[in-house]
């Protein structure tokens, strides 16, 4: 089979045309199989009440849900972080270990969060973080909450520091205005219950 | 300039060429996607961003340098191909890799469910989708022009290049993120933490030595070196899959710890040089063939097609002419004679085809 003719490559003549153009097919055909994948399978996992979470890089981190809560499959990945929803509340949890330098206590690693939020700014979406204000949970003490607003959002900003300072859980609650109270309770339930590992339960 | 200089083909890129613009737009396409993720971020964290692009730009200057100086026998690809094979690399490929990972990672989520998709979705992604993008490149160059990539080699060098523009822009991508898995914290350090591991760690076995492997296969596919068009074939899908193997190891968990990300890139390495030996033994012997037969018909002397085939000795023979009119006229006579002897590579094409540029180097030859 001579298919060179004068050319030395294969590609030559008429499928200097149409091989370019069927690359660039094939491209963007795999990009529509696999979206059309994705929207064929269901969004999220309904959980049952009671269910824990662990993820972070270790699986170090653990989170209990209660009644009602589905879990985003495509925002979550136990290495990094969950996204729950419940209603019109989404609670997104993320599992930050400070790897390239621990912060000097909670306060900055709220004002890394603010820094990270600005991200969503220079984004075009409009971004408001209150001034945070000290709690603790059942397992965790020392942390910061504040009022949050992203795009037309509202909500609230929970950071979590780890037993030695070289982890944290950052949270943000979001929903809208007029989102029900029970959603906004039972998300207040989940950051209540994040633990990490050999943190230990606060009496 | 002699007229029959004059009549050679002088552009290895044919900017009129469907391949040539389709790389272009696909490759603006590539920027838009690549820029709605990175600018905010490079806008947030400017001393992390100029980190970012003072690596980009140095490890830009000494991988192109090492691609053109070792991995083609004999000669550097032209300057043309190599920005056309970067360019697609890490604007096309790389945008469109973004694209379509975070549709297939979703997909991995929702069927997988969350434990198995968290160790798994990024092996089961990026060989598809990735080394799917950077070969399309190689496929590519092969038609913007007929002369780009013509065997092994030069798929081999292009792939290398594409698979290296997609790894620098990359880095710059994932060096952004690393702040924000950092939590905003030092985000200086976090950016030279990640640019350190992906650089230093694992640089040596990554998207470049992949690629490059899946390159050699479609240029022995299109390449005219009298091999049957089964034959090809089957060379080019096992070097895409061993490539999409490749990169399967490396992304998987197989093998994790400190220990894995030391050894994964080095395995990558290893396969890509035994890949490279192979395609540079039978580039040579080519152009052993070939430049005997170019003594016997009286367009190189013993002399000169022995100093040909090697950077070093071209440089020597030239050293031996006087510097001036002398010496740059040996230069000219050098280039025509390789641009002869590569145009002999195909080897289904008639010797007879390279007859105008054994003309045009009669013509260079200096009279005596």
């Amino acid at each position: 089979m001579d298919d060179f003719k004068t050319a030395g490559n294969a590609v030559h003549g008429a499928r200097r045309v149409w091989v370019p153009l069927a690359v660039v097919g094939v491209l963007f055909a795999l990009t529509a199989v696999e979206g059309l994948l994705g929207r064929a399978l269901p969004d999220g996992e309904a959980l049952a009440a009671g269910t824990v979470i662990e993820f972070g890089s270790e699986e170090q981190v653990s989170a209990q849900v209660g009644e009602g809560w589905t879990l985003d499959e495509t925002a979550s990945d136990l290495g990094s972080g969950l996204t729950l929803t419940r209603g019109q509340v989404t609670v997104r949890l993320s599992s930050v270990v400070f790897s390239a330098g621990r912060p000097d206590g909670v306060r900055e690693m709220w004002d890394g969060m603010r820094r990270a939020l600005e991200v969503e700014e220079y984004a075009g979406t409009d971004v408001w973080l209150g001034e945070p204000t000290g709690f603790d949970t059942r397992s965790v003490s020392g942390g910061l909450y504040g009022s949050l607003q992203i795009g037309t959002a509202i909500g609230t900003a929970f950071v979590l520091p780890g037993p030695d300072g070289d982890e944290a859980v950052e949270a943000k609650v979001l929903g809208p205005f007029d989102a029900d109270q029970a959603d906004w309770d039972a998300a207040t339930s989940i950051i209540d219950s994040v633990a990490f590992e050999d943190g230990g339960e606060r009496a | 300039m002699t007229a029959a200089v004059r009549a050679l083909p002088r552009r290895a890129v044919d900017v009129r060429s469907v391949a040539f613009w389709a790389m272009i737009a696909m490759s603006a396409f590539g920027l838009w996607t690549l820029q709605r993720n990175a600018v905010p971020a490079m806008l947030a964290f400017p001393p992390s961003a100029a980190l970012n692009v003072a690596v980009l730009l140095s490890t830009l200057a000494v991988g192109v340098w090492l691609a053109r100086r070792v991995m083609r026998p004999v000669q550097a690809p032209p300057w043309s191909g190599t920005w056309l094979a970067l360019m697609w690399g890490g604007l096309a490929a790389c945008g469109m890799a973004l694209l379509m990972n975070s549709r297939l990672l979703a997909v991995w989520s929702q069927a997988l469910g969350l434990e198995a998709s968290s160790r798994w979705s990024a092996a089961l992604t990026a060989p598809l989708n990735e080394e799917t993008a950077k070969a399309a490149g190689v496929v590519l160059l092969a038609a913007v022009s007929t002369r780009l990539v013509r065997s092994a080699a030069d798929g081999l060098v292009y792939g290398a290049l594409v698979g290296f523009g997609f790894q620098i822009v990359e880095n710059f991508t994932y060096g952004l993120n690393g702040i924000l898995m950092a939590g905003g914290v030092e985000p200086f350090a976090a950016t030279f933490q990640t640019l350190w591991i992906r650089i230093v760690l694992t640089g040596i076995g990554s998207h470049w030595a992949m690629s490059a492997i899946a390159g050699a296969g479609i240029g022995y596919l299109v390449s005219a070196a009298g091999r049957s068009a089964a034959r090809r074939v089957w060379v080019a899908v096992g070097c895409m899959a061993l490539a999409m193997a490749l990169h399967f190891l490396f992304d998987s968990p197989l093998g994790g710890g400190i220990a894995g990300t030391l050894v994964k890139p080095l395995v990558n390495f290893a396969a890509v040089m035994a890949v490279y030996v192979v395609v540079r033994r039978g580039f040579r012997a080519r152009w052993a063939a070939v430049s005997a037969e170019e003594v016997a018909a009286g367009s190189l002397t013993r002399d000169e097609a022995a100093s040909l085939s090697r950077r070093g000795s071209r440089r020597r023979r030239l050293r031996s002419f006087r510097a001036g009119t002398g010496r740059e006229a040996q230069a000219r006579l050098q280039r025509l004679q390789l641009a002869l002897l590569e145009e002999r590579i195909p080897e289904r094409l008639p010797a007879a085809a390279a007859e105008p540029w054994r003309e045009a180097v009669a013509a260079a030859r200096p009279a005596n």
